[in-house]
């Protein structure tokens, strides 16, 4: 509302009172955007590398070298210690395992593993971040939702002397260590596998469709860069669709569907992660192109991902090993812990082994089952 | 089904929301004044109670220790005590129910034998009688506890006392038909069935003659019916000696207060119907009647009411005659049709009337 | 001082259970308009409180930082919505203008590099255009709101999910670094985040717009009701317009914060935003039928659901439970402020009458054949009529010196009836309220207590004047009692001040029977000196005071309390002076007006008898209680007040005399009487006439003026 016109329609009273209000408004106002304005989070970021790094102090070791006081040490170091899990949702098996085998390994070495669920909302998600840091968990492992969210909390946990190790998902700011697929390859894997089947020579029709994830998530941002590069290199394909499922497999089967309508000539539709593009493997089935439409896709869903190769949905899939990943954020976080390193003076990443998978010819022991394991543990 | 549930649940979760819910006077209900409006059939009356007509047609009205004859106001018998019911059978012989001493059978004017006890107990307080089709008399006591005069207080006591009994037609037998009955006030011979007016309970019964449980014909009514008398249309009169008000069936549900009330108030003052309104101002008072630049509404909260309902065949309310708060005909304790006209009893003016039966309906 | 101290005999335990009343408490609490947002505002600490007992580093000072960081943005759409809820309306699609405008500020910052001003006004531009549209098709088309807003929100997350894809990885690279964009973000601003200090100063010039500015109080109107609006010259369709223009920009103003803050344009931004913003309006106590509410209860709501919501994610809830939580606590909220809104009227009323225990002693007999002062008799049936039908309820009547009849009648004039009959009757004096009691002042201005006004007076020429509306407010007391609600009786003393009675300060005139119901001290007598035009309670805590007669000798003041059946006698002068003693008591019915009779007497009017069953009523509070809830007034027991009965006093208090109009068939609830030339003229608060009765043995020249003001003086 106009400021003008509000006084126009006060009475001559109240048009005095209101215009001595104001005018102490825009006083205070002005006095306190000049005064009292600082930009915040700026100078709590500390400079990750270099002057810092220098800082860094080895931790005193003398004192003799025995196994007793190895094992005091890395007691002392890890007891009771607090890693906190914010992944952007529970309830699928990708962050059910991650949770299960971080909590089996934290509780190995006696630490305790706090999990915050998000449900997908990013801003419970933001909320449970910043929360967490108010109460200083040792350790925060982080499944960004998108490169951005948590990027200002992530630097501040570090300034506050949380270790922060990202997993999977990375943000635009890079914490200690980064758990994950090389994100970049898996796009390009999965893209050369495409142009084998559907490219140039291949006699098929060359149209791929891309289902990508969250459209603002680095993970899903890096897979279509990597495929799209890949496939860009041969000029037998073409990408009728590219489109962001947001990582909800209705929505993935339902793009597909409509692609499948426009293009039922489609070579293939490669997804980003497994769960979602289980919906556009459905899609294929439901139009009645199962195995005349080839389905790509990466994830780490374990028995999951098996029970969809097996029964023909995916055409070949890429899988990351979840557990694994748990198993290395639990041990770089205990490497943190016993280091006693300053979080912003380390930057590392473990690049996670990746497998393919085909009907009949994969690792049975990447089929690991959380619920069975979930059942077994209660 | 489902409203019974869910307003017992509203019920339960908001008490009192669903206050008992006094019929609303309208439809065939609606009030009139044409009670009011009927004519005074001769002078003043004052205590008349029953009218009944004898085989040829002469109307009997009683009156205190009397039964007079209407027309002439002469007397047909001296009773030796304050006669209530009349019932007339169909040898002409008179059945007079007498104020704390059971029934007479008069013959000719002249008391041939006497009812006092049934089943081993008193009959003190008989409201009304009536002849069966196969000669018995049937008998309603309205209370074994409270006497004939103390109505409202059996009322107010939520007695359930009363018990209808049929004698044989010389009275030398009787027995029990119906008890634990509130107020029964009137009888009407149905063929197989025995129609009772249950006045504390608002409700007019139809128990079979053979014994059994009974089947309501009227329930929920706006007053407390007493009387019923036949109409050759196969229908029937009933009297209402008051009407319910929601102050009445509100002290009647709060108990500490009522019983002080009978405990320490004179009955005259009590909050209880009343077949005759005074405006004494030691008699409560109720909002709605407060005289207001002069004059009292009809429709004010009336602690006396004049009301006569006609039934047809099946029991169901086809008209009804009224004299309202400011009337003074009030208090109908009988009627009797007499060809175009009704003839109805107003024990509270004194009075006797007749009212115009207004055909087509 | 207190009166009240004496009105109950009984157990002392029975006694204070009747008298202390929690409900008396708790209804005018309620009656109060500051106790609508009070509840929730009491939720919210409660809240706040729990949290920080229960979770770990939660009452810190970084903490709450954090959390009114988080908060603002919400704080921002819940305002949006608040206003058009207000406004009668509802805006859906407040959650998607705070996405799109988040993303549109991310583009216009990150991608097209524009100058943060730029990028504010830009933002706000788009929130207010969205607002727009919403308003046009509200206000002007007038379409359904709900409907408008749902289209709107549909085709918004549309377009911010396609534009999203589109800007998605130049904005996940996207790295610009601004100062100002700082301070917006995650910047502060007096200590105080900075999006929490803007929406501060939002909020309290939102407040202050709407509850204290023309466009607020139209904004109301609107939302009570547009038609009347309209009627009231409300210009409806411009305010609907531009309300939904700036819940546009409220949301879009939320969305910059957001993207400032943290530079992220997932594509959950803003989804669900409106159902939070939704329960958090209806939480805070803004009504959903419109027209109640303000910003300030939004924002308590919006703090309700922040709070609930992050303290769930904090315990370590499951997602889906705080989502389903927030559905609850919408529902119940919904259903809260639908029975609240309708029947928080009923409610206040079904508790505000708080009868307590009254126990009078048996009554003395009135019966014909008593023999005492009271019994009865058919007197006043002898009276003869003036101005019948031609007056409405002449609760007070009054003469002057030129034997001209005046009375206050119902329509909230003064009649004045002249001749020698009294045949000629005119309106003296319009006043307004109730006329009630009347005195004549030294300068022959008539005084009138005008129920529902104050104290006035009409000159001697019609003209009307305030004497008094207020009275010192009594601390303590809920209830504001300063304004005079029911000015009764009054009559003035000698130095020229003005005694007068307020009935009661809980009742309006139409309920005065309430009052009675009640049976509480609620009444005062009140002075008011014209010479200083000073007014002071003298009696608070009185039961129904109602007539007021100043002595003969101009020493003490009789006034009458009606629901205890006693007169008292209050010193205003000599050695007894400020003290209150019983002047007649236990009386065999309610006191009314009261005035000098020519023997040195005083006359009493008998409004009503008390009758058996209404003294047992007044011993049994709950049965009161009970009565008024569950039966229409029209059928309440009132006491015999169709009758008609006047007394006669001698100074000491002493019953002399009765005159009956029994059943009141003249008179019935006489509420005044006065004596004048060998004459009484008598009143009644429900008649249709004024009546007279001749006094054979009264001083036929004695007349009310002279009795007060002396013969002897002349007309001024």
């Amino acid at each position: 509302m106009k400021i003008t016109e509000l006084n126009n329609s006060l009475s001559p009273r109240q048009r005095g009172e209101g215009a001595r209000t104001l005018a102490w408004a825009m006083v205070i106002g002005i006095t306190s955007l000049i005064t009292a304005c600082d930009p915040g989070t700026r100078n709590a970021v500390e400079p990750p590398t270099g002057a810092a790094a220098a800082a860094v102090k080895t931790p005193d070791l003398s004192g003799g070298d025995s196994s007793a006081m190895l094992r005091t040490r890395v007691d002392t170091a890890l007891k009771g210690k607090v890693i906190a899990w914010v992944p952007v949702a529970l309830g699928m098996p990708l962050t059910e395992i991650w949770t299960q085998v971080m909590r089996a390994e934290a509780e190995a070495r006696g630490m305790k593993l706090e999990v915050r669920d998000p449900n997908w909302n990013t801003t419970a998600g933001l909320q449970a971040v910043s929360s967490l840091i108010s109460e200083r968990p040792d350790v925060l492992v982080v499944h960004n939702p998108n490169v951005q969210l948590y990027a200002r909390e992530l630097a501040r946990a570090e300034a506050a002397g949380i270790v922060v190790i990202q997993v999977n998902m990375v943000s635009n700011h890079k914490t200690s260590a980064y758990v994950g697929a090389n994100w970049k390859t898996v796009g390009r894997l999965l893209g050369e596998e495409i142009v084998r089947a559907c490219g140039t020579g291949s006699g098929t029709s060359g149209k791929v469709a891309i289902v990508q994830g969250e459209a603002t998530s680095g993970t899903s941002i890096e897979q279509a860069q990597g495929a799209t590069e890949v496939l860009a290199t041969d000029k037998g394909i073409r990408i009728v669709s590219n489109q962001a499922a947001n990582w909800d497999a209705s929505k993935a089967h339902d793009i597909t569907a409509t692609v499948l309508q426009q293009h039922p000539d489609l070579c293939a539709t490669v997804g980003f992660w497994g769960v979602m593009q289980a919906g556009a493997a459905q899609a294929v089935k439901s139009a009645g192109l199962q195995g005349k439409v080839r389905v790509y896709s990466s994830g780490g869903d374990g028995k999951l991902d098996c029970d969809n190769v097996d029964s023909g949905l995916f055409t070949k899939f890429l899988t990351y090993d979840a557990p694994s990943q748990a198993k290395v954020i639990v041990q770089f976080a205990s490497f943190m812990l016993q280091t006693g390193l300053p979080p912003s003076s380390v930057r590392a990443a473990d690049y996670s082994r990746l497998q393919w998978m085909e009907k009949g010819k994969y690792d049975p022991g990447l089929c690991y089952d959380p619920a069975r394991r979930g059942a077994a543990r209660s | 089904m489902l409203d019974t549930l869910f307003s017992r649940i509203k019920e339960a979760l908001f008490p009192g929301s669903e206050a008992v819910a006094l019929p609303m006077m309208d439809g065939a209900l609606k009030p009139n004044r044409r009670l009011d409006d009927a004519a005074p059939i001769g002078a003043e009356l004052p205590g008349c109670d029953d009218v009944v007509a004898l085989v040829d047609g002469t109307v009997l009205v009683s009156v205190d220790q009397r039964i007079l004859r209407l027309g002439d106001r002469s007397t047909w018998c001296e009773c030796p005590g304050t006669v209530g019911a009349l019932a007339v059978a169909a040898d002409d012989s008179v059945y007079a129910a007498i104020a704390g001493a059971g029934v007479l059978r008069i013959v000719q004017g002249i008391v041939t034998s006497r009812l006092e006890q049934v089943d081993g107990r008193p009959l003190r307080c008989v409201t009304a009688l009536a002849v069966l089709a196969d000669g018995r008399i049937a008998v309603s006591e309205g209370s074994s506890a409270n006497p004939l005069d103390d109505w409202a207080r059996d009322l107010l006591e939520h007695r359930a006392s009363g018990r209808v009994v049929v004698a044989t037609a010389d009275l030398s037998s009787a027995s029990t038909l119906a008890s634990d009955l509130a107020w029964p006030a009137g009888l009407l011979a149905r063929g197989n069935a025995l129609w009772i007016s249950e006045a504390w309970r608002h409700r007019v019964l139809s128990q079979p003659i053979a014994g059994g449980a009974p089947i309501p014909v009227l329930h929920n009514l706006p007053g407390y019916p007493a009387r019923l008398s036949a109409d050759p249309d196969g229908g029937a009169w009933l009297s209402l000696i008051a009407v319910r008000t929601q102050m009445l069936e509100f002290v009647l549900r709060e108990r500490a207060y009522r019983e002080e009330m009978l405990a320490t108030i004179d009955p005259r003052y009590w909050i209880a119907p009343s077949l005759r309104a005074t405006g004494h101002y030691l008699e409560p008072l109720q909002g709605g009647a407060i005289k207001k630049l002069g004059i009292v509404k009809p429709w004010a909260p009336p602690r006396s009411y004049g009301l006569v309902v006609r039934l047809n065949a099946a029991g169901e309310i086809v008209d009804s005659l009224h004299s309202r708060a400011g009337g003074v005909h009030h208090g109908i304790t009988a009627t009797l049709r007499r060809g175009a006209h009704v003839i109805a009893v107003s024990k509270g003016a004194g009075r006797v009337l007749q009212a115009i039966v207004e055909v087509g309906r | 001082m207190s009166v009240a101290a004496t009105m109950v005999e009984g157990g002392w335990l029975r006694r204070l259970r009747w008298r202390i009343s929690l409900r008396l408490f708790l209804s005018e609490l309620l009656a109060k308009r500051w106790m609508e947002p009070a509840i929730p505002f009491a939720l919210m600490v409660g809240l706040i409180v729990l949290f920080s007992i229960t979770t770990p580093y939660y009452a810190t000072l970084g903490n709450a930082q954090q959390l009114g960081r988080e908060f603002a943005e919400a704080g921002f759409v819940a305002v949006a919505m608040a206003l058009t809820v207000i406004s009668g309306g509802i805006d859906l699609s407040v959650g998607s203008v705070f996405a799109l405008a988040n993303l549109a500020a991310l583009v216009f910052f990150n991608i097209w590099n524009w100058p943060v001003g730029l990028v504010i006004a830009a933002t706000l531009c788009i929130g207010a255009a969205v607002g727009a549209v919403n308003g046009f098709l509200i206000g002007y088309l007038r379409t359904r709101p709900f409907l408008t807003t749902l289209v709107t929100l549909i085709v918004l997350r549309a377009s911010v999910d396609l534009l999203g894809q589109h800007f998605s990885v130049p904005l996940a690279m996207a790295s610009r670094v601004s100062w100002t964009w700082d301070v917006i973000g995650v910047g502060w601003i007096a200590k105080l985040p900075s999006n929490l200090a803007i929406l501060g100063i939002v909020a309290i010039v939102g407040h202050f717009l709407l509850s204290r500015s023309r466009p607020g109080w139209h904004l109301t109107a609107i939302g009570s009701s547009r038609k009347a609006a309209r009627h009231a010259g409300i210009r409806v369709e411009r305010v609907l317009f531009l309300t939904y223009v700036l819940s546009g920009m409220l949301a879009a103003a939320g969305g910059l914060f957001y993207a400032a803050r943290l530079n992220s344009s997932g594509s959950d931004t803003g989804v669900g935003w409106e159902i939070s913003a939704l329960t958090a309006v209806v939480l805070g106590g803004v009504s959903l039928a419109g027209g109640r509410g303000t910003v300030a209860r939004a924002l308590i709501g919006a703090v309700i659901v922040f709070v609930l919501v992050n303290g769930l994610v904090r315990m370590g809830f499951p997602g889906a439970l705080s989502s389903t939580a927030l559905g609850a606590v919408l529902l119940i909220a919904v259903g809260i402020d639908v029975k609240w809104a309708k029947n928080r009227g009923k409610a206040i009323q079904k508790i505000y009458v708080n009868p307590t225990m009254v126990e009078l002693p048996p009554a003395p007999s009135i019966a014909a054949d008593s023999g005492t002062a009271f019994a009865e008799n058919t007197r006043l049936q002898a009276s003869e009529e003036i101005g019948l039908d031609q007056v409405q309820g002449p609760e007070d009547v009054i003469l002057d010196r030129q034997d001209r009849l005046y009375c206050g009648v119902r329509e909230g004039w003064i009649l004045r009836f002249s001749g020698p009959n009294f045949e000629h009757r005119e309106v003296f004096a319009r006043i307004g309220g109730r006329p009630l009691g009347m005195a004549f002042d030294r300068d022959e201005n008539l005084i009138v207590c005008v129920g529902g006004m104050g104290l006035y007076g009409v000159t001697p020429a019609g003209k009307v004047y305030k004497c008094t509306d207020q009275t010192q407010r009594s601390l303590f007391k809920l209830n504001d009692d300063s304004r005079l609600r029911l000015a009764d009786d009054c009559d003035i003393a000698p130095d020229g001040t003005v005694w007068f009675s307020e009935a009661t300060i809980r009742y309006e005139m139409h309920s005065w029977f309430l009052d009675g119901i009640e049976g509480r001290a609620n009444g005062r007598l009140i002075a008011w000196d014209p010479a200083t035009n000073k007014t002071r309670t003298v009696i608070k805590d009185a039961v129904f005071p109602n007539g007021v007669c100043v002595a003969h000798d101009g020493r003490s003041v009789l006034f009458c309390s009606s629901w205890l059946c006693r007169i008292y006698r209050h010193w205003i002068e000599g050695p007894k002076a400020g003290q209150t003693e019983v002047f007649a008591d236990n009386l065999p019915g309610y006191p009314d007006n009261l005035n000098r009779a020519s023997d040195g007497g005083y006359w009493l009017a008998m409004v009503g008898i008390r009758s058996p069953t209404f003294d047992l009523l007044m011993r049994h509070p709950g049965v009161r209680t009970r009565m008024i809830k569950q039966i229409p007034p029209d059928e309440w027991v009132y006491p015999g007040i169709n009758n008609g009965c006047i007394v006669k006093f001698d100074e000491s208090g002493r019953a002399l005399e009765s005159m009956w109009d029994p059943g009141g068939t003249k008179h019935a609830t006489v509420t005044s009487m006065r004596e004048h030339k060998g004459w009484l003229y008598i009143g009644g608060l429900e008649n249709n006439r004024i009546g007279r009765v001749r006094l054979p043995d009264a001083d036929p020249d004695w007349n009310g003026y002279d009795a007060y003001w002396g013969s002897a003086r002349g007309r001024s």
